[in-house]
């Protein structure tokens, strides 16, 4: 079984603090101080795919798992550290430029980048920068497979390949039924495993294989959807800090808020 | 210019936020039609309030919203699809967009016409700022509407069933999450990381003495602290009840994306620098334990 899971690295938005994203009223801010983070939803297909390998060997069936990402930067921490939890190969698709609010083009880079045919395509539902959310439906689309949305949990079990989806009010449980490209979502499986310096070790020489954009000959996406500003919203609710002690401030929050619907 | 205004119905919200949605349609355009979907076991009287000549569609909402979305996509030619906001409509929304070759946008803001050019506005960068987008050619957005109360009369002459199917999965079931009310609450007990998982049962049971819903932040469901229905934010559910009261949460703007609708919001933290506080109306510098076994200890006695 041929696994491929795309991730994006962006910056851990819990760090940037509230200065810099107060002076961003264009799209030159400031966050290279700001550590680099797998997208979040991005790191829980990972992480699933790696439980959908431990689940394929208990039944000795091999799992190969790709890992594919899009971006200039020097993401040699992160390439280490998928090859010691297990991901078989990474690839590092660069000199895209600027790809934020662009998922078609995205998409394209995607399915063009993986020719080598995959049984599954795992993903984020979106990531945690432009929070777009669609590229998964552009890629299904190109592919011409099924794409299943919001998936919780991936494994293989008697044979098949066992889903777990995320609906409104509760789970959903099903077989895939061929190839397709799945995203995740909220996970039962969120972060993505811990290596040990031996595991770091024994992949020491391992390195990203890299595709030059310029070398998969995309034919041009326009992009309908232009980015024309970026403001921080100032939602400041000028908030009123109580500062009696602990008897007086209960005493307040029964009286003057609890009290507005009647409790 | 014509515009589409879908929902797809999970409940009477969702038709009060159709309604919205179908206003601000209407100051944008001459042309506005409506689309409602609703589940295959909906019973419907003769009269529903939704706009007049509303197209309404049953279909199994357990089944895939890339069928619906070609069907609908067949008798529909329309500039712009107006879809409230939600799980399904987010699905359904991907599924026509690549269909129909339109520019799709998600979890939109806003939406205006200027000259001719249509802006749509979008929270973008983990909601930490508001993105303003130009659209050229037709254009697909789910859209975070308002509720409204406007009283509709439509009479139902006809409803399209489609049968869905599900693309990709076989040999589906499902299993309910314990139902909880937190989109409907009135008041909201919500814990952040500065609530320990051996303490949950009191603010479970403050939530139930105050007659309201608990729900948290996505780390606390992520570590499993509650379930992952109770999760507040963008990725979780939105609360608009009157009273929130927030324990030991940092304030990320992915979470206060959820409680920002909320009448009074009260938060008690022990970082004095804590960003929901700036997200609060009122604001405690505390211990979430001492507070919360203080209320209970009020609200029993």
């Amino acid at each position: 079984m041929k696994v491929l899971v795309c991730f994006k690295i962006v910056k851990d938005m819990d760090y940037v603090i509230d200065r810099d994203w107060e002076i961003a009223n264009s799209s030159e801010f400031e966050l290279s101080y700001v550590k680099d983070v797998i997208s979040c939803f991005d790191e829980s297909a990972l992480e699933n795919a790696l439980r959908l390998k431990d689940s394929a060997r208990l039944e000795n069936v091999q799992c190969d798992i790709t890992a594919l990402t899009i971006g200039d930067g020097n993401y040699d921490n992160f390439v280490k550290n998928l090859f010691a939890v297990g991901i078989s190969e990474v690839v590092q698709v660069k000199g895209c430029g600027e790809l934020d609010f662009q998922p078609e083009l995205v998409s394209e880079i995607i399915a063009k980048t993986s020719v080598e045919k995959f049984d599954l395509i795992l993903l984020g539902n979106e990531d945690s920068t432009s929070n777009c959310g669609i590229t998964g439906f552009h890629l299904a689309n190109k592919l011409n497979v099924p794409y299943i949305l919001s998936a919780n949990e991936i494994t293989y079990n008697n044979g098949e390949l066992k889903l777990t989806k995320n609906i409104d009010d509760g789970l959903m449980f099903g077989k895939i039924t061929g190839d397709c490209v799945v995203s995740f979502s909220n996970s039962n499986n969120p972060y993505l495993r811990f290596s040990t310096l031996r595991d770091r070790l024994k992949v020491s020489s391992k390195t990203a294989t890299v595709v030059e954009f310029t070398d998969l000959n995309l034919s041009n996406i326009e992009n309908n959807l232009k980015l024309v500003s970026l403001k921080r919203e100032n939602k400041d609710l000028n908030c009123e800090m109580l500062v009696g002690n602990l008897q007086e401030n209960v005493q307040f929050i029964m009286d003057n808020i609890l009290n507005e619907v009647g409790k | 210019m014509k515009i589409t205004v879908l929902t797809i119905c999970n409940n009477d919200i969702d038709l009060k936020k159709h309604n919205g949605l179908f206003e601000l349609a209407e100051n944008l355009a001459s042309e506005v039609y409506s689309i409602c979907v609703f589940s295959s076991d909906k019973v419907f009287n003769t009269e529903i309030n939704l706009p007049k000549n509303t197209v309404i569609f049953q279909c199994d909402f357990l089944g895939d919203m890339k069928k619906l979305g070609g069907a609908i996509a067949e008798n529909n030619e329309t500039d712009i699809m107006l879809i409230t906001k939600n799980t399904l409509g987010n699905e359904f929304a991907g599924f026509f967009g690549t269909k129909t070759g339109a520019s799709v946008m998600l979890n939109c803001n806003g939406i205006s016409v200027n000259g001719g050019e249509v802006y749509i506005t979008k929270k973008v960068y983990s909601e930490n700022l508001m993105g303003e987008f130009q659209c050229n050619g037709k254009l697909v957005a789910t859209m975070n509407s308002l509720k409204s109360d406007m009283n509709y009369t439509c009479t139902i002459n006809h409803v399209t069933h489609v049968d869905t199917g599900f693309d990709g999965l076989e040999g589906i079931t499902i299993v309910k999450a314990e139902e909880n009310a937190l989109e409907q609450c009135e008041i909201l007990v919500a814990i952040g990381r500065g609530v320990k998982k051996n303490t949950l049962e009191k603010y479970q049971q403050l939530a139930e003495k105050l007659g309201g819903e608990i729900g948290g932040t996505r780390p606390v469901t992520y570590d499993g602290i509650i379930d992952l229905s109770r999760m507040i934010g963008n990725s979780g559910k939105a609360v608009s009840a009157k009273v929130a009261i927030v324990f030991g949460a940092s304030g990320a703007l992915p979470f206060v994306a959820g409680i920002e609708n909320c009448g009074t919001i009260l938060s008690i933290n022990k970082d004095e620098n804590a960003m929901i506080f700036k997200n609060s109306n009122y604001g405690i510098v505390g211990d979430v334990q001492e507070y919360v076994d203080m209320l209970l200890e009020k609200i029993q006695g």
